[in-house]
């Protein structure tokens, strides 16, 4: 049995090989591009992500017209396909920018590279207004999420911002969990 | 010769990742409801991983290894590791928590006494420190042997992938 043969169905099997060989595209555009680079990578290689998961969904429902495959097991194989594409970008790739990009504990471990050290009172001076602009982006983020409207500095949940805190806290309630 | 690996059908792999990651998910959350939020990563890591080690070692035993099966049953951990990652440290949720237990309305100005600026950069340095990426000596901070490694692996990272700016 081959290592690759993993639902012993051409078919299906091209299916999956197609999503990550689409996905391999997209990296290397992604690269070649440099969509990593400059602050708003996330909503740049989403974009790029997205689009390329049209043309992956494009080429497999050629592919099936072509060859008149229908059948449950290619619908699986399909959903399976889109899986693996979205979750290569969404839980290895982003994550991994995230972490390299955005990380503050490497970015603070990164401040006190230099031989003689960083006093701890300059690094802690350094990073207070990181702080300060990060809760300012998570007011302008919940704007933007719906989640609050703002009137005059003053900022007020919304209904949806209610649903979600309300359904957030259920499912930490029921896990036994703690915000941290 | 008597190969590992078996093909399964599409619907039947992604039946037996969702039968397995079910179970992990079972699993857990009696651990959670039991041992509480410390350690709440480290414990949710050690369950996916002996997660797929039951999986891997099962399928290796029945001649029935499937890649896709493994990818499947990992990325759902995973995604449900950073679910519940997010819902308890995402600032925004935590903020929008804040507001919703003060009756629903804030001025910009109030978060600041829960969102600190102090608070964040203390409690995460206190965690750099505890976890040995910086030592304290004389008041200084100093970069250890890890921290350094930690730096070079990210410095790699960034020139793969492209990335020219951090923090």
């Amino acid at each position: 049995m081959n290592i690759l043969d993993f639902f012993g169905q051409p078919d299906c099997n091209f299916i999956i090989y197609a999503s990550a060989a689409v996905f391999l595209i997209f990296l290397l555009t992604a690269r070649i591009k440099n969509m990593a680079a400059g602050a708003s990578c996330h909503a740049r290689m989403n974009k790029a992500n997205f689009f390329f998961l049209l043309v992956y969904m494009a080429a497999v429902a050629a592919y099936c017209i072509l060859r008149h495959v229908f059948t449950i097991q290619i619908l699986a194989a399909f959903m399976g396909g889109i899986f693996v594409f979205v979750t290569l970008q969404q839980i290895y790739l982003m994550a991994l920018i995230g972490l390299v990009k955005k990380s503050v504990s490497v970015t603070v471990v990164e401040a006190a590279e230099m031989p003689e050290g960083i006093e701890e009172k300059e690094l802690k001076k350094k990073f207070s207004g990181n702080a300060d602009a990060v809760r300012l982006n998570r007011l302008e983020q919940m704007k933007f999420l719906g989640l609050a409207e703002e009137t005059q500095n003053i900022f007020k949940i919304t209904g949806r911002g209610k649903f979600f805190n309300a359904l957030g806290n259920i499912i930490l309630k029921i896990w036994g969990l703690e915000r941290l | 010769m008597n190969s590992y690996f078996s093909a399964v059908s599409p619907l039947c792999a992604i039946g037996i990742s969702v039968a397995w990651f079910s179970a992990g998910v079972f699993v857990h959350l009696i651990i959670c409801r039991i041992a509480g939020t410390p350690k709440y990563m480290a414990r949710g890591l050690a369950c996916g991983f002996l997660l797929m080690l039951c999986l891997a070692v099962r399928q290796i035993c029945t001649h029935t290894v499937n890649i896709v099966v493994l990818y499947y049953v990992l990325t759902l951990w995973l995604a449900y590791m950073m679910f519940f990652v997010n819902l308890m440290n995402s600032v925004t949720l935590k903020m929008l928590d804040f507001m919703a237990k003060r009756g629903g309305t804030l001025a910009a100005d109030d978060f600041s006494q829960i969102f600190g600026s102090d608070s964040a950069i203390v409690s995460r340095l206190e965690a750099i420190k505890r976890n040995n990426f910086l030592r304290l000596e004389n008041g200084r901070l100093y970069i250890t042997t890890k921290g350094r490694t930690l730096v070079s692996a990210v410095r790699i990272i960034r020139r793969i992938t492209g990335v020219t700016e951090a923090g």
